[in-house]
């Protein structure tokens, strides 16, 4: 197996690797892609404890080997479907730069990716800073909405 | 009258001094100073007292008496101590309290870059300024801070020897010294400033190309480098209120050297060239046989709180999983005494480490109450109120948190006891108590909290008076009768008073509900306690550590919340006809005969769930600040000792939630806000106070 497709070791060897590279996540039926530099880990599904009074898009805090970190649910916020969880159901925890660690309940994460540049449309009619979409990349036959995860959570916490 | 009374007269003559005491009070201390020294066996000690008498008089108005004060007072107690102290260039000083150049500490009046190159035999040799005991906190960061700005320029120019040319390195020792000035300017250091101003203005030079920087460059920082080290290390003993031993390292010869420097010109200041600044160095190698510059307080680590606070987190993790492992049933039943006896070792070491942790974040309470001793001392010059403070207990610890949000409720509490609760001195004596005013702060442990007192023996709290406020203020109902306890806790609602109304009155409501608020914030309590005529009594209960809490674990619907157990008075299932429901209220509990307001805990944290009713649930009741509150809870799990925890950047502060734990099995319990929910229900429980 290339190192690449395993992601926790992607994101180990550092950031020096990381530049231009993706984590592909599914959030319901659509696929992402966020930086690679601003991703921790990724951890299974554990449980997470209500808060009350968060917002909507929190489903709780989870217990991240002592640390207490909250978890956000993004396929309401993105439209995308809610699937039940399964195996491939896992929180990536994220720290994007000049933010605070959350976690991101995703469906499946996919691989890591590092879309050529000519694979990528920045074109204002995709991009969309105010949304947190920074490009559409096409690779492989399919389209994934590349996030700037940063963006996208400031509004959900 | 034993000798040994010196030190404690001297102590008294400050005091006095520091309070603005009556002339005669101070007089006397100084009869008494007198007679003592005298009384020594060393024959000038009395003219180092009378010298001190003397200048006494100006020590509040006249920073050159005031330094001067400090020297022949140093002397004297050295001369108590048996200590060799020459006296004599002291004496020789002129008695006379007007500023000339000449007297010791005149040149801290005048601004560093106007002084004249003063030649080396006119620098003063105690040029050092009186601090005020709330300032030593000051002097010591100002050592610490100095000390690392120093190692890095030193670095930085060994590094410039390297590398002539690096712009950044220059820029790096320019910074260290100008940032050495500024705090020795703030702090009225005009020998520190000075030496520094002149190095600076040298590496400025050289930042801008006008000097290269040579090896005669390099050896004139580093011997300004080490002469700040010097000066740092003589200044220590002032951060703990000592006076400084020996005489203050010569510096104006160096200084003067750097603002004449000219390139190629070998450092103007040599040992042989310069008898003051030998003897220094001597003394420099006295004490490091190495050559090096001793490093003032090196006994201090600079450590990140971030990083100490986690230390102390995973220590309470520790703790926790420990206890678990050592209450473990099935553990217990398959130990052998051999294991039994390795796990008592563990729990003793997790303790111990807990220990140590936890005292690393603590500070003496000392500190805090030298500022406050300040606070009544303007506060009673204020008000033209002649006060006495006490202070008892200043080397009780407390979390340095805990410290720093004490800070303002003690003023607030302070500046209320000198301006509400004391009497006016004509009040006073008409009363028969004497005339200053006696306000006492004692902090002490108290089983596992630590208690601080704010006492005077003013007028009292009147209740009546108190009462008859809260009525026309709304806060109560016309019909409401209040214990006198109730009736104190009046000042602590928000809304009470404000001061121009109350200074009429006896009350002191002046903002007291704040004060409540900053003390719930760091989980304590305050009391109030009072005699009509006698004085007020303000106790503060806090907990010992900020870090671990005790709880009782409560399930409602599907979640489990930890009740922080001090807020918790009993648990009860209440029968159906101890239930009653009050219009505008909702549901309240009958306790022993007093009527409680009942608060479904699935309601108020949003659950999603109707809860159970009072009579099917378990009813928690909660107290605090006077105000009560029943709260309906599914189950209770038991108590437990948990730590608190932030529930992440990202959420920050959630409304009812004051933070999460991490319980038995992994999962996360969220801490309920306690105070919120007594703030909901507060507003009816006075309405029935009855």
């Amino acid at each position: 197996m290339h190192p690449d497709h395993n992601p926790n070791e992607a994101i180990r060897r550092g950031p020096q690797r990381a530049e231009g590279k993706y984590l592909a996540l599914a959030l319901g039926e659509e696929e992402y892609g966020i930086p690679v530099l601003d991703v921790r880990e990724i951890v299974g599904l554990m449980p997470i404890t209500r808060v009350p009074n968060a917002r909507p898009n929190v489903l709780g805090v989870m217990n991240l080997r002592g640390k207490v970190v909250p978890v956000i649910d993004l396929r309401a916020r993105l439209g995308a479907a809610m699937l039940e969880a399964t195996r491939q159901t896992c929180i990536v925890v994220v720290k994007p730069q000049g933010g605070a660690l959350v976690g991101v309940l995703v469906d499946q994460v996919l691989e890591v990716m590092q879309p050529a540049e000519a694979d990528l449309d920045r074109s204002p009619e995709v991009a969309n800073p105010d949304l947190g979409v920074t490009a559409l990349a096409k690779t492989k036959g399919k389209v994934r909405v590349l996030l700037d995860i940063g963006a996208v959570l400031a509004g959900e916490v | 009258m034993s000798i040994k009374d010196i030190p404690q007269t001297l102590t008294d003559i400050e005091t006095a001094l520091v309070l603005d005491a009556p002339a005669e009070v101070i007089d006397g201390h100084f009869e008494r100073l007198l007679g003592l020294a005298l009384s020594l066996p060393h024959p000038d000690a009395g003219k180092v007292a009378a010298a001190l008498w003397q200048v006494a008089a100006d020590v509040a108005t006249t920073p050159s008496a005031q330094s001067r004060f400090e020297a022949l007072s140093g002397a004297l107690r050295a001369l108590h101590r048996g200590s060799p102290v020459d006296v004599a260039p002291l004496l020789a000083a002129p008695l006379s309290s007007s500023p000339a150049h000449s007297t010791p500490g005149a040149s801290v009046t005048a601004p560093p870059h106007a002084e004249p190159h003063a030649e080396p035999q006119a620098e003063p040799l105690d040029a050092l300024p009186t601090f005020e005991p709330g300032e030593r906190a000051l002097i010591e960061e100002f050592i610490l801070e100095s000390t690392e700005s120093m190692d890095l320029a030193e670095q930085s120019m060994l590094a410039l020897e390297s590398t002539p040319g690096d712009p950044e390195l220059l820029n790096a020792t320019f910074r260290a010294f100008h940032s050495v000035k500024g705090v020795a300017g703030f702090l009225r250091l005009s020998q520190v400033t000075r030496l520094a101003h002149a190095v600076e203005t040298l590496l400025d030079r050289a930042r801008r190309g006008e000097l290269a920087p040579e090896r005669s460059f390099i050896d004139l920082v580093l011997q300004g480098i080490d002469c700040v080290r010097r000066l740092l290390t003589w200044l220590a003993p002032q951060a703990t209120g000592d006076a400084p031993t020996g005489p203050c390292p010569e510096t104006a010869s160096l200084a003067a050297a750097a603002e004449r420097y000219a390139p190629g010109q070998m450092p103007a200041v040599t040992p042989s060239s310069s008898p003051a600044l030998s003897v220094s160095q001597a003394d420099a190698v006295a004490t490091a046989p190495e050559g090096q510059a001793r490093r003032p307080v090196p006994t201090q680590v600079k450590v990140d709180t971030e990083k100490l606070d986690a230390l102390v987190d995973l220590v309470g993790e520790l703790l926790i999983a420990q206890s678990m492992v050592a209450e473990d049933a099935r553990l217990a039943g398959a130990a052998t005494t051999q294991a039994t006896r390795n796990l008592a070792q563990l729990s003793r070491i997790a303790r111990e480490l807990q220990r140590a942790a936890m005292s690393m974040r603590m500070v003496p309470v000392s500190g805090t109450f030298e500022k406050m001793v300040r606070v009544a001392r303007e506060a009673g010059k204020h008000t033209a109120k002649q006060v006495t403070v006490t202070t008892v207990g200043g080397d009780t610890e407390l979390d340095r948190t805990v410290t720093e949000l004490l800070h303002d409720p003690l003023v607030h509490m302070v500046r209320n006891a000198i301006d509400h609760g004391l009497e006016s001195t004509e009040q006073r004596r008409a009363a028969g108590k004497p005339e200053a005013g006696a306000l006492t702060l004692a902090a002490r442990h108290e089983g596992g909290q630590i208690v601080v007192e704010v006492r005077d023996d003013g007028r009292g709290l009147d209740p009546t008076k108190l009462v008859a406020r809260a009525r026309e203020r709304g806060l109560i109902g016309y019909s409401d009768v209040l214990t006198d306890a109730q009736a104190y806790q009046l000042i602590f609602l928000p809304g009470f008073s404000t001061a121009a109304q109350v200074t009429d009155l006896s009350g002191r409501g002046v903002g007291m509900d704040v004060v409540r608020t900053n003390v719930e914030r760091v989980r304590g309590r305050i009391e109030v306690e009072s005699v009509l005529g006698q004085g007020t009594t303000f106790r503060i209960r806090l907990p010992l550590t900020l870090a671990i809490i005790d709880g009782l674990l409560l399930r409602i619907g599907e979640e489990r919340y930890i009740l922080p157990t001090e807020w918790a008075r009993e648990a009860i299932r209440p029968k159906a006809d101890e239930v009653s429901y009050v219009f505008g209220v909702g549901d309240m509990v009958s306790v022993r005969g007093e009527l409680v307001p009942l608060r479904s805990l699935a309601t108020h944290l949003s659950t999603g769930e109707a809860g159970p009713r009072p009579e099917n649930g378990i009813v928690v009741l909660i107290e605090g600040g006077g105000r009560r509150c029943g709260l309906i809870v599914d189950e209770l799990l038991g108590r437990q000792e948990v730590v608190i925890k932030g529930l992440g950047d990202a959420l920050g502060q959630v409304p009812g939630v004051a933070g999460g734990a991490i319980l038995g099995d992994g999962r996360i319990g969220l801490i309920l806000d306690v105070r919120a929910l007594l703030d909901r229900a507060h507003r009816a429980d006075l309405h029935v106070a009855a």
